[in-house]
């Protein structure tokens, strides 16, 4: 046995002593490298019987089979993506994954009862959760990436508890405080409240949101990237916070200006839409009318927000010293989200598998690694990971599932 | 013997090596790489039709195959692939799980689901129900409702005539009713904790002790029948397979389909209460022709009457009579479907308790 082991482990060593003088010969090579694009090579109709066996199997085991079908689900888009030839690989426990849902389910069906009996109890429990999240996303980060192998090697997650609370943490509290002071404004609305009251009360969570979310964001990216390793190679994660507001600063001029758009449209057709609110369908026109208009609006930004943020992350990471390149880009995105949304709902619903596959098709070909030097130089980190025992079934409590 | 590639679990390095199965030993020789293992010791990835299969020895390396002549050498060495994989793999018996689902869907959701509540909801304890029904009675309280402003006499006589009624299957069902003037209009409801409101627009509507009784014997009907526990609990089991189905494209695509399916098992209900309501009129020898007049004068009120305005409390677990009156000439005229309305038509209600009156 040790024999066998120490085989390719000398010959790592000497592969690792040639390195050197390979390196410095492939110096002028290195920038004629040619940039190693991801691919993904999954197809619809192969995960469409995927997925209808999950679904079948979880519902007739009343969602015991869940974990099993998430395993199955992640094995497919990681084996099916794939980086110089290679593929990655997931080896969650179902077993573990398992126990995770059933706390998460436990916990769900205390907040329905807590919520149902008043608010307070509702709101605690939102409270709890929000207390516990920045854990909660230290061992997701940690079960997923200790679970996932390219070429033999796992990678890693070594973010601690304590730094996620650091970099999490703000984002709740100051969800929770402007829900106190939104709340404390709207108690003392006695009668009729000034104009200026209610402007306050809408304003203020607008601008807080419009602060905390991209910080918020940044904060989670930096922790997810800069904590992760491939086998021993580090990744930095050195994106600012200032572009991510930026991203989100131009997502909202672009709401704004759909819902000029929207104004201007409803304007031009309103005898048509007084027309038909007022017929004997007007309430479901009503309902209809501002879901669709609402969820247009999503549509445009969210492939926009999307792609920019993709890019963002991802042209500012490093593996060691290789880079990454990010292309995707949002009128695709969009034309992907908004084709797969009308098949879907055409097809009720069984168009999804195929609309799954299509986005992870476009969003893992928009990624490319540019390598300095060869990618074969990575070393298993042999450190025992504490994720296995305490944290495996946590990690996943909540089902949280970070895109690439 | 076919090529294939070896990481040593060590470093990223690719190893060429070519890879042999026979008597169910995997031998892999590579330069400087020479190892064997037993099938069984080997863990297999799954299948795929397009990702090539990676095998993990016991120290922890891992061969990448890609080519397709090793499912023939697995097959050789008798190597069973696992049930739900071949399940997959295979169009037919794949299709046949999209058949089965339907068929387990569709009957889950008109028996299954109405079965699996009911039989819950008799094994749950009562005080759940009367905290939702303490909470959301608090809350109709104060926004909706005022303090009764009908003569005390005719309370007393309304509470009596109804309390001596005998309850269709001799059930002792425990109730409250609670006299309100409404800020919403004509209504009547029950609470899952017990309490019948009755408000005074829908006395003063009626004119008839008949039609006030027949009203609060459907009320009764949905507490005896525990209908809002059950709603609740039916609405859960909707929500969980809309959110299993198309639930991580968007939440948002998931609440029309479930409003729709929810609305089918409220007109169940209202049915069933009207039934209630039949059983218990007709075993006290009180007519319910009343009550079919009050119905089709709610339903002429209802005309004139802005169809928005009921909507606002809709999410009490209450039974608001008046907005599906509201729409009831709607209904009649045929222009909404009934999918989308919480009551059974008015014609339809109207009709049946006609009918009964006739038997």
């Amino acid at each position: 046995m040790t024999e066998q082991i120490s085989v390719p482990v000398s010959a790592a060593e000497t592969g690792r002593a040639a390195a050197p003088e390979g390196r410095l010969a492939s110096r002028t090579e290195k920038d004629a490298q040619p940039a190693c694009a991801f691919e993904f090579t999954g197809s619809g109709s192969e995960y469409f019987r995927i997925w209808i066996v999950n679904l079948l199997l979880t519902i007739i085991t009343f969602g015991v089979y869940s974990a099993w079908a998430k395993v199955r689900r992640l094995q497919y888009f990681y084996r099916n993506t794939r980086l110089d030839g290679d593929i990655f690989d997931y080896h969650g426990n179902p077993v573990a994954i398992l126990k995770g849902r059933l706390l998460a389910l436990v916990l769900l069906v205390a907040y329905k009862i807590a919520s149902e009996f008043h608010w307070v109890f509702g709101a605690v429990v939102i409270l709890a959760l929000m207390a516990i999240m920045p854990w909660l996303l230290a061992r997701a980060f940690r079960f997923k990436l200790a679970n996932s192998s390219y070429r033999g090697l796992r990678f890693r997650f070594h973010g601690t508890v304590a730094q996620a609370y650091r970099m999490l943490i703000l984002f709740p509290v100051i969800l929770a405080i402007t829900a106190f002071f939104i709340w404390s404004i709207v108690i003392s609305f006695s009668g009729q409240p000034s104009w200026g009251l209610i402007l306050v009360s809408l304003l203020v969570p607008l601008v807080v949101f419009g602060g905390a979310v991209p910080l918020a964001h940044y904060q989670l990216k930096h922790f997810q990237h800069d904590n992760a390793y491939f086998g021993q190679a580090p990744f930095f994660f050195h994106a600012r916070a200032k572009e991510f507001f930026k991203i989100y600063g131009k997502a909202i001029v672009m709401l704004m200006l759909g819902g000029l758009a929207t104004a201007v449209f409803a304007a031009m057709t309103g005898g048509l839409f007084e027309y038909l609110a007022s017929t004997r369908l007007g309430w479901l026109f009503q309902l209809l009318y501002g879901m669709i208009t609402a969820y247009i609006s999503y549509l445009f930004v969210r492939p926009y927000l999307e792609s920019r943020i993709q890019n963002l992350v991802w042209n500012n990471t490093e593996l060691a010293d290789h880079h990454f390149k990010s292309t995707a880009g949002t009128r695709k995105l969009l034309f992907i989200h908004a084709s797969n949304l009308a098949l879907i709902v055409l097809t009720l619903g069984l168009y999804k598998p195929f609309a799954v596959v299509r986005l992870a098709q476009y969003r893992v070909a928009s990624l490319a690694l540019l390598p300095n030097g060869a990618i074969e130089e990575f070393h298993a980190d042999h450190s025992e990971d504490r994720a296995g025992a305490v944290g495996q079934e946590a990690g996943d409590l909540f089902d949280i599932d970070i895109a690439l | 013997m076919i090529d294939a590639i070896y990481f040593d679990g060590q470093t990223t390095r690719r190893h060429p090596v070519t890879l042999v199965l026979h008597k169910r030993i995997a031998v892999m020789r590579g330069v400087g790489i020479h190892q064997s293992a037993r099938l069984s010791q080997l863990r297999i990835s799954e299948r795929l039709d397009h990702a090539p299969r990676i095998l993990q020895f016991p120290d922890g390396g891992t061969v990448q195959v890609s080519d397709r002549k090793f499912e023939k050498m697995l097959a050789a060495n008798r190597y069973q692939e696992s049930r739900v994989v071949e399940w997959q793999r295979n169009w037919q018996r794949s299709l046949g799980a999209l058949v089965v689902l339907m068929i387990m869907l569709i009957g889950g959701y008109q028996w299954g689901l109405p079965w699996a509540a009911d039989t819950l909801a008799q094994h749950l304890p009562t005080a759940v129900e009367k905290r939702i029904g303490d909470e959301g009675w608090a809350m109709v309280e104060k926004d909706l409702m005022e303090p009764s402003r009908l003569d005390v006499a005719d309370q007393m006589r309304l509470r009596r005539l109804f309390s001596d009624m005998r309850q269709p299957r001799g059930e002792k069902t425990e109730y409250r009713l609670e006299f309100r003037r409404s800020k919403v209009g004509p209504n009547a409801f029950a609470l899952p904790n017990g309490v019948i409101v009755m408000t005074d627009e829908l006395v003063m509507q009626a004119r008839n002790d008949h039609a006030v009784l027949g009203v609060l014997a459907h009320e009764l009907g949905h507490l005896q029948r525990r209908h809002s526990l059950r709603r609740l609990l039916q609405a859960v089991g909707v929500g969980a397979v809309m959110n299993l189905w198309i639930g991580d494209v968007s939440a948002l695509l998931t609440t029309v389909p479930t409003f729709l399916l929810d609305q089918k098992y409220s007109r169940d209900f209202e049915r069933e209460a009207d039934q209630y309501a039949i059983d218990m009129m007709r075993i006290n020898a009180i007519p319910l022709s009343p009550m079919a007049d009050l119905f089709e004068k709610m339903r002429d009120v209802g005309k004139g009457d802005a169809a928005g305005r009921g909507s606002q409390d809709e999410h009490r677990h209450a039974d608001d009579k008046r907005r599906g009156q509201g729409r009831g000439d709607e209904e009649e005229e045929q222009e909404i479907p009934e999918y989308f309305s919480s009551h059974p038509g008015d014609a339809e209600r109207i009709a049946r308790l006609r009918a009964a009156d006739k038997r």
